[in-house]
């Protein structure tokens, strides 16, 4: 893949506040990036500064090589979308996706009508944005956007105001949207699910760093660092040692664990749904107590405490072919050596 | 590859807003921070132009005749505050907090004297209790000449304003606070006094200071029913208008603008972070039925409007009747300016005219600068600039700002002076004595429209002032039109600023009132005061028309969603 977009080295501060320390990364040509990253992480901060509307202390923003860093937002022919939509109150739908449109009469109607069948608004060119749903109003926006065939789509948490049902739908659409313009694409979202879910490529960001750029496979299964593993879905974080062997334990345990770590006391990663139950039978060391039970629906979480150690408490879902585990029962544990990773033992 | 910030990204449009920005910034200094950096330079100035150091100051404070209309304001603005503040509190409790039936009539009644010019009550006090007065028995011995007439003809004249932020205070109530007293057990007056007071407080401040200030810096009241009682204002206006005593005038100036500046800066201390003082969940208040509270408060406020119907209505009846109180028989010759002294017609066509050009200059000057400061990426130093001189009028009473345009632009060395005698200087004062109530609604509007609208339009590559004009503007027009109204009405009836400013080719209905009564005609001055009233009450119709007009066209887009 060509690469589109490229960011070198950009710093920003306000006061003595440093929001983005150093920021580097590339987008490909028809990429879908997603920039994923607690409140204040600074993510908002660098579309801003990609779009032209926030000013860097530091560092380039390049186009196709083409350095834009010191263009103002309207020479740089990316389309916006904002989370409160920004349409125009007091225009109708055709004359806010139209807005940007330079050509006029029927060469303008067709446009509009395209765009708004694109969205799946066809017919609503009359409306005004107070008369249609947030959702709704977020596809104007987005067709708004899309209007003059920009070079890029940036959107800054397009779904966050959104309800949970509206979200979802929208978010599917966006990512069939994609597929089928094949337009770069850089969307800013706090919410792991979206970004899992829609993006190429997430890039991972905390304190004006980025701390890890892959794949959602990557992010969810190989967290980098620390904060990307505890970011990004639910995991547990048992105390573990490295011995001078190179081998882990856990309460006494040795558990086999994929790479090698340096000796000392490390902590553990290991989501719920990748630690198993092992059959009654088999052979397994580590056995643990059923404490209890939630249901969630589509699987239990059920909370273990280890025989050995009981102030190890470990999150575990189980499917649904464990229907027979109950509380208070006495379980083995398995855990799959190459969805385990070792951190710094450092308080989570 | 790292480069180093060579200041902000910026198109050739916004290079432009930022050009314009530093022009209104100039527009901004050069008429409203020069003539009071004059008034300054005069009050430490001796006659012959020496510095004299704060010889001016001492002498407004030691000469005898002085130091009297220095008391004499103090005195009478703290009786007038003391007068009006607690009506104005009892009006608008019961506007808010009761069930007194006509309210709606009684808001119109309360705010009608925001369309009279000062004179006005004082014409009318004249008419009724004055030496050939209808009721001068009611006075019992007593003149109406002095103070009993300036507190009467200043609390009309003061009571509008009062209401007004009293109003605002009161409508912030918030029910479930007064359902918690209630459920706690908490009498009626316990109520009152734990919930309401509280509530008001800062209003009841800010209104204290309002109408201290106004008092102490008018003298159109003082000049018509003052008599023998003098006051720092009229001094000034003597000093300056009678005397030439420019400097004597500059230093009375000076310390009429001590009270003004004095309650600006309280003012902003106590609304320092006091947002939010009604949160997204509130309820709005709505009173329950007391036919104890609502009889009192209904002849409180009906007593209060007796006396604001009469301030207005005499000098309207007297106007029309041949004279008054002795003869009544109907007659329009009062009206018959040609063959009176004054400015007659000329000045009502004069008065027009400012009217007109201060709301279209007004408009213009205040959107423009709160547009290239909200909405524009303006350097933030301008914006400092514009933002902080945009509230600077709120404290500069029109007396003091008349007499730094005299200092200013009366000068020969000045290359602005040939303004001095025209109708632009009348225009541009005018606009400037009103800039911070016009340039507050305009800004609160632009807030209200997202930032993010224009940094959509940015990237749709359009420039600033296509925005402005088919979105920002539109949006607006409501809160512009509400601005163009007040400073048409404001021009129409102001006396205080440009009585240092007219020529006799560009004399004014407000100050024809003035001239008349001083010459002894007050019917006349009577008859041109009623048409002031007449056409402030038909501008304010027409533009109440054109903004609803404005809301039922823009209907589709500006009802709430649903």
């Amino acid at each position: 893949m060509r690469e589109f977009l490229s960011v070198n080295g950009i710093v920003k501060r306000f006061g003595a506040f440093t929001a983005l320390a150093d920021i580097s990364l590339q987008v490909a040509q028809g990429e879908f990036l997603c920039l994923l990253g607690p409140s204040g992480c600074g993510k908002t901060t660098l579309l801003r500064i990609i779009a032209g509307l926030e000013t860097q202390d530091l560092g380039t923003v390049l186009v196709a090589g083409r350095d834009i860093s010191r263009l103002p937002p309207s020479r740089r022919d990316f389309g916006i979308v904002f989370q409160n939509y920004a349409l125009f109150p007091n225009l109708n739908l055709a004359e806010n996706i139209g807005y940007g449109l330079r050509t006029g009469g029927a060469q303008r109607r067709a446009r509009v009508a395209e765009l708004l069948a694109l969205v799946g608004l066809s017919g609503n060119e009359r409306k005004f944005p107070n008369q249609l749903s947030g959702g709704e109003q977020q596809r104007v926006a987005l067709a708004r956007a899309l209007a003059t065939c920009p070079g890029m789509l940036l959107l800054d948490e397009p779904l966050s105001a959104l309800d949970a049902k509206v979200r979802v739908h929208l978010r599917r659409e966006l990512k069939l949207l994609h597929q089928k313009l094949g337009i770069t694409t850089i969307m800013v979202t706090h919410d792991q699910e979206e970004a899992l879910s829609l993006a190429d490529t997430v890039a991972v960001m905390d304190h004006g760093r980025v701390e890890q750029v892959g794949t959602p496979e990557q992010i969810y299964h190989q967290p980098a660092t620390r904060f990307v593993a505890d970011f990004v879905g639910q995991s547990n974080w048992p105390p573990v040692t490295v011995r001078d062997d190179g081998k882990v334990e856990l309460a006494g345990h040795e558990i086999p664990v994929a790479g090698s770590y340096p000796a000392g006391a490390a902590r553990l990663f290991c989501r719920p749904e990748d630690i198993q139950i092992a059959s009654l039978h088999g052979p397994s060391p580590i056995m643990a107590l059923v404490e209890s039970l939630e249901f969630l629906g589509p699987v239990r979480r059920a909370t273990l405490r280890l025989e050995r150690a009981r102030d190890i408490v470990l999150q575990v879902d189980l499917n649904a072919k464990d229907p027979w585990i109950i509380e208070g029962q006495t379980v083995p544990l398995q855990f799959p050596p190459d969805r385990l990773r070792l951190f710094s033992a450092e308080a989570v | 590859m790292i480069q180093a910030n060579r200041g902000p990204v910026l198109a050739s449009d916004e290079r432009l807003a930022q050009l314009l920005a530093w022009v209104a910034a100039g527009l901004l200094i050069v008429f409203l921070v020069w003539p009071l950096a004059e008034i300054l330079v005069k009050a430490l100035q001796a006659p012959d132009g020496q510095f004299a150091g704060i010889r001016n100051l001492r002498a407004v404070l030691t000469e005898p005749r002085l130091r009297d209309a220095a008391w004499n304001s103090l005195a009478i603005a703290s009786a007038t505050t003391a007068l009006v503040v607690p009506c104005a509190l009892g009006f608008a409790y019961a506007l808010t907090q009761s069930r007194i039936p006509g309210k709606a009539l009684f808001k119109l009644l309360a705010l009608s004297p925001l369309l009279t010019p000062s004179l006005m009550p004082a014409i009318s006090l004249v008419y009724l209790f004055g030496h050939q007065g209808l009721l001068k028995s009611w006075m019992q011995g007593h003149s109406i000449y002095g103070p009993i007439g300036i507190m009467l003809g200043e609390g009309f004249y003061t009571f509008p304003y009062a209401i007004l932020v009293l109003l605002t205070a009161l409508g912030v109530a918030d029910a479930r606070l007064y359902e918690a007293a209630e459920v706690l057990g908490a009498s009626r007056f316990r109520r009152f006094l734990t919930v309401t007071v509280p509530n008001i407080r800062y209003g009841l401040i800010s209104a204290c200071l309002i109408v201290f200030t106004l008092v102490i810096t008018d003298f159109g009241v003082p000049i018509v029913v003052g008599g023998q009682t003098n006051v720092l204002a009229l001094e000034a206006y003597k000093q300056v208008l009678g005397q030439q005593n420019f400097q004597k005038g500059a230093a009375i100036g000076l310390i009429l603008l001590l009270p003004a500046v004095l309650s600006f800066g309280v003012e902003r201390w106590l609304a320092r972070g006091r947002t939010g003082a009604i949160s997204g969940s509130s309820k709005a208040f709505s009173a329950k039925p007391g036919h104890l509270r609502d009889g009192l408060l209904f002849w409180l406020c009906a007593l209060v409007s007796v006396f604001l119907l009469a301030m207005t209505g005499t000098a309207i009846a007297a106007s029309f009747m041949r004279l008054w109180p002795y003869n009544l028989h109907p007659t329009l010759a009062h009206y018959d300016f040609a063959n009176m002294d004054g400015g007659g017609w000329l000045a009502f066509r004069n008065s027009l005219k400012l009217g007109a050009l201060t709301a279209l200059v007004g408009c213009a000057m205040v959107f423009g600068c709160a547009y290239l400061v909200e909405k524009t990426p303006a350097p933030r130093s301008v914006s400092a600039v514009i933002q902080s001189m945009a509230l600077l009028p709120m404290a500069v009473p029109g007396l003091v700002l008349g007499l730094g345009y005299v200092f200013c632009f009366n000068r020969p060395g000045n290359p602005l002076h040939r303004i001095y005698g025209t109708l632009a200087i009348l225009v541009v004062s005018t606009v400037m004595h009103f800039y911070t109530t016009a340039h507050l609604t305009v800004m609160t509007s632009l807030r209200q429209i997202d930032g993010e609208v224009e940094a959509v339009a940015r990237s749709l590559k359009r420039s600033w002032w296509t925005t402005c004009r088919r979105v920002t503007l539109p949006i607006a027009l409501p809160a512009l039109l509400d601005v163009a109204r007040f400073l048409f009405v404001s021009a129409m009836t102001t006396v205080s600023c440009v009585i240092f400013l007219y020529t006799p080719d560009t004399v004014l209905a407000s100050v024809a009132v003035l001239n008349m009564d001083d010459a002894g005609d007050t019917a006349s001055a009577a008859a041109m005061a009623t048409l002031i009233v007449a056409s402030s009450f038909a501008v304010t119709l027409v533009f109440y028309g054109a903004g609803w007009l404005l809301n039922r066209r823009a209907q589709a887009w500006r009802r709430s969603a649903a």
